[in-house]
């Protein structure tokens, strides 16, 4: 074939793209007929055309099957999303507890020091490896350590306190036993599997005995298991280990010591091991905190045949008072609940909920709970603020972990202990330390629709009787923190239906928050409780009934709820009728997602943590703004701060507002609503909580209508060095 | 699921959602081959590394910060393990020189055309590949290769005078 001419050879392929416009398209035709070269050329392009169309639908075809290997790959695959590392390590030694002469910090303290010596110690001694150490404290019968404590820099009272003199730790675990004596004269005894705990307060010379159900099982931390992982994990942070002959007591032994950097701190540790029983002998450790707070702890290790049968060979002083406290069922309970529970078993107890709340005015939010209950696991993240598009079950579950989400919490429990942590509104994540939590996941599980089982009773009504139900009831009193009041009692009615797997959960609230919080019957106590009070319940929080049918399908899917919430907005509390929505949607026996149940995972990755101690940029923002009012030659009235916010605000003078309400710049840069007028009454004082006032607003509108403001703006002067007002919340 | 949009999906498979994922896999599969295709120009190797890319897509996606360019994150994904995959490959083909010549698809009709785009420069095959094998528009991918739709035209021009003449002397055009 010969070539096609140089000109028309980029038309030729254009005319095969289709780019030509018609005029050129008849110019080439005229040429192709008198131009076999160019006429050929064209013909073989499409040839070439024809063969890429052939190629581009036999790839096409393939496509189904290469998809589906693709698929095959992923869903074989074991990948792990990646995610940053939390260092549980840094978790724990941020935690107070750390610091106490605990059996956790003890252990800690053996444990890093046994994970060390894994693998050979040395030529001399005889060799020996982790589990040797570990097998030989556990068959110890008693272990029984003494310790020299010294604090330097640590301003804590609880922390000294715990420390003066020499804290002893004793502990057996066949069966579980664990005794710690404080130097403050405080002793406590747990007998785990007995389900007993014992504490004698010195103060008031009173032993407090508690008795819970027991689980039949140690469930005692397991602070090996645990802190083997962790270990792991300051190995991999590079922690220097150093491994010596020594001679102790007259006798050779190991040395184990490590020293390293750790958060801003320093860890030393030092274990002496008899290389004949593996036993620790002596260890030492001593933790300089970022803070400057130093803490050295020092004892040694002895391993008697016994140890105090009680809290009184514990040296507790036998005229101490004894208070008892009795949590467990009673056999009629257990009776009671039997048919429950053999109805209940062999249902699938593995599944994924999704509860989403709507309160009205923008209030809600949203829960998605994770639960394996063969395996007392359970992950609850809650977050989105916004409504949910659907009721769908699948499009809920994506939404409820999407991203809309302004904030998200996580807590996740791993059958021991809580983890926690949470996505402010910067986007930073940060975790809170995790806390031993025995019966959480009763409490987890409850929300997915078991039944929590301890410290109820059995109580007969006429609703229970009518329809042959057993009901349980479970109340508590109300609680007050450091004299504000936290949580009112509360009685919460189970309705069972062993036969049909039926559940009515009706929870009602003794609520009574107007200070000073007195009983109105009897105004010589604080508030009134369950047992006590003559009246009806002052609100009935809400009554839900859960059903379960014999496919595992649970329902309802959608409860509504109304009642009255006390408000407050500027001008006195008042009762308000509210409504809230849920819906509800289980999804049971499923697969769950592979992160689940991965403290690890808490984090994702890329996500930014904050430093510990390190403040928000809310936070930051915040100070920058009151040491500018601060700095000020005068500052207005609260109203006019009020009346001057909403002026800025109209104006959008962006650094205005960030000074009257300090910190708002962070979230206030966004598009604002079309501007209103707003008329302001008298800022009041709030009731019961000191520095703060609040200033009633409402739109002109609004007040022009019904003569009242439905508005308020919250204002304080707690950290203002001059005791100036500023806006620190409001509506 | 099928009709949840990528953000979505993204949201359920950073939870882990391994059907999620598997949506948006059946979703951008094919321009995601076509890419490797296009950089590699071998659809046994491109289907490898596509398959690799999806993979890391799923263990990576918590990287992924604004979910509704998981196409494109993904599409950058498959091009930097295409690039490494050529890299590793050229080291290779130096260390041990070309002793063994990689698998060939069975003999069919398009197999010299396969072949002859494999041998297309770089620049050239993506917009053959991508125009002419995955129907996509001139706009598009000038956008995906950051260049005008005239340089897309350009290449498409190259392309198939490069092909022409490679298919030429290998007897399969006329």
């Amino acid at each position: 074939m010969s070539a096609p001419c140089e000109n028309m050879k980029n038309t030729l392929t254009d005319f095969l793209l289709g780019t030509l416009d018609q005029q050129q398209s008849d110019v080439l035709t005229a040429h192709i007929t008198s131009c076999a070269s160019c006429a050929d050329y064209l013909k073989a392009l499409e040839n070439q055309k024809a063969n890429l169309n052939r190629l581009s639908q036999t790839i096409d075809a393939e496509m189904p099957a290469r998809i589906d290997r693709a698929l095959k790959a992923l869903n074989r695959s074991a990948i792990e999303q990646k995610s940053d590392t939390v260092s549980i390590w840094r978790t724990i030694m941020k935690s107070r507890i750390t610091k106490l002469a605990t059996a956790a910090a003890i252990i800690l303290v053996a444990m890093v020091l046994i994970y060390s010596i894994n693998g050979t110690v040395d030529i001399t001694t005889p060799a020996f490896a982790i589990d040797d150490v570990i097998n030989a404290m556990d068959n110890a019968e008693w272990m029984h350590m003494k310790f020299e404590t010294k604090l330097e820099n640590v301003e804590d009272r609880n922390l000294k306190q715990a420390f003066q003199g020499q804290p002893e730790i004793w502990q057996a675990l066949h069966p579980s036993r664990h005794i710690i004596i404080l130097g403050n004269g405080r002793i406590e005894f747990r007998e785990v599997e007995a389900g007993k705990k014992s504490i004698y307060d010195p103060n008031i010379n009173t032993i407090t005995v508690t008795l819970e159900q027991s689980s039949g099982e140690t469930s005692y931390p397991n602070m090996g298991k645990m802190l083997l992982t962790q270990i792991a994990e300051l190995e991999k942070a590079g922690a220097a280990v150093e491994r010596t002959d020594i001679v102790y007591e007259g006798k050779p032994a190991a040395s184990v010591s490590i020293d390293h950097d750790l958060n801003g701190g320093r860890l030393e540790m030092s274990l002496v091991v008899d290389p004949h029983t593996h036993l620790p002998l002596k260890m030492k450790m001593r933790q300089t905190f970022s803070d400057g707070e130093i803490v050295t702890l020092a004892g040694a290790c002895e391993y008697p045949s016994s140890g105090p049968a009680d809290i009184y060979e514990a040296g507790a002083p036998r005229d101490a008072k004894i208070e008892i406290i009795d949590k467990r069922p009673d056999a009629e309970f257990l009776e009671a609940i039997k048919p429950f529970n053999v109805a209940r078993d062999g249902l699938p107890s593995t599944g994924i909920s999704i509860s989403f709340s709507d309160a009205g005015k923008g209030s809600g939010g949203a829960s998605i709970l994770y639960a394996d209950k063969p395996k007392k696991r359970m992950e609850r993240r809650s977050g989105p603020q916004s409504k949910p598009a659907t009721e769908d079950f699948a499009q809920l579950l994506m939404w409820a972990q999407g991203e809309a989400a302004e904030s998200v919490t996580i807590d996740l429990y791993d059958g021991e202990y809580l983890h926690h942590a949470q996505r402010d509104y910067e986007g930073k994540w940060s975790v809170r330390e995790k806390k031993y939590w025995r019966t959480y996941y009763l409490a987890g599980l409850f929300d997915a629709g078991w039944l929590r089982l301890p410290d109820g009773k059995v109580v007969a009504n006429d609703y229970a009787t009518e329809n042959n139900l057993v009901c349980i009831e479970i109340s508590s009193k109300a609680e007050y923190r450091q004299g504000k009041f936290f949580q009112p009692a509360e009685r919460i009615l189970y309705y069972l239906d062993p036969a049909h797997d039926y559940m009515v959960v009706r929870r009602e609230q003794f609520k009574h928050r107007i200070p000073p919080y007195n009983n109105p019957v009897d105004p010589n106590t604080l508030d009134f409780d369950v047992e006590t009070t003559p009246s009806e319940p002052y609100e009935i929080v809400n009554v839900v009934e859960f059903g379960r049918t014999h496919t595992g399908h649970e329902y309802p899917k959608k409860t509504e709820e109304t009642g009255t919430k006390w408000r407050n907005y500027g001008a006195g509390w008042r009762l308000e009728p509210y409504t809230k929505t849920e819906h509800l949607s289980i999804s049971l026996d499923t697969e769950l997602p592979d992160p689940i149940f991965d403290a690890n995972t808490l984090i994702p990755e890329n996500a930014e943590t904050r430093a510990p101690g390190e403040k928000t940029e809310m936070a930051k923002a915040r100070d920058e703004a009151i040491a500018v009012i601060d700095s000020l030659p005068e500052w207005p009235e609260p109203e006019e701060i009020v009346n001057q916010y909403w002026k800025a605000r109209k104006a959008k003078a962006y650094e205005k507002m960030a000074i009257l309400w300090p910190g708002s710049s962070l979230w206030n840069e966004g598009p604002l609503k079309e501007p209103v007028e707003y008329l302001f009454g008298k800022a009041n004082p709030a009731v019961g909580i000191e520095n703060t006032i609040i200033v009633p607003y409402a739109t002109k509108s609004y007040y022009k209508e019904r003569g009242t403001y439905n508005l308020t703006m919250w204002l304080t002067n707690k950290e203002s060095k001059k005791g100036r007002y500023y806006i620190y919340s409001g509506n | 699921m099928d009709g949840l949009s990528d953000e979505k999906l993204v949201s359920a498979s950073r939870a882990g959602n391994k059907g999620a994922y598997a949506v948006l896999i059946r979703r951008h599969y094919r321009h995601v081959l076509l890419v490797c295709l296009g950089v590699l120009g071998n659809i046994h190797d491109a289907e490898d590394i596509a398959q690799d890319a999806l993979l890391k897509g799923f263990t990576d996606i918590r990287k992924l910060r604004r979910s509704s360019k998981f196409g494109p994150w993904l599409t950058k994904i498959a091009r930097n393990l295409c690039i490494n995959h050529l890299r590793r490959k050229k080291r290779a083909t130096e260390i041990y020189a070309q002793t063994q010549s990689a698998p060939e698809s069975p003999a069919t009709d398009t197999v010299p055309l396969q072949r002859a785009i494999a041998k297309l420069p770089e620049d050239t095959r993506m917009p053959v590949v991508m125009y002419f094998l995955g129907k996509k528009p001139v706009k598009g991918i000038a956008e995906e290769m950051s260049i005008s739709p005239s340089g897309v035209y350009t290449k498409l021009r190259k392309g198939l005078h490069l092909l022409h003449d490679m298919l030429s002397e290998h007897g399969d055009t006329i």
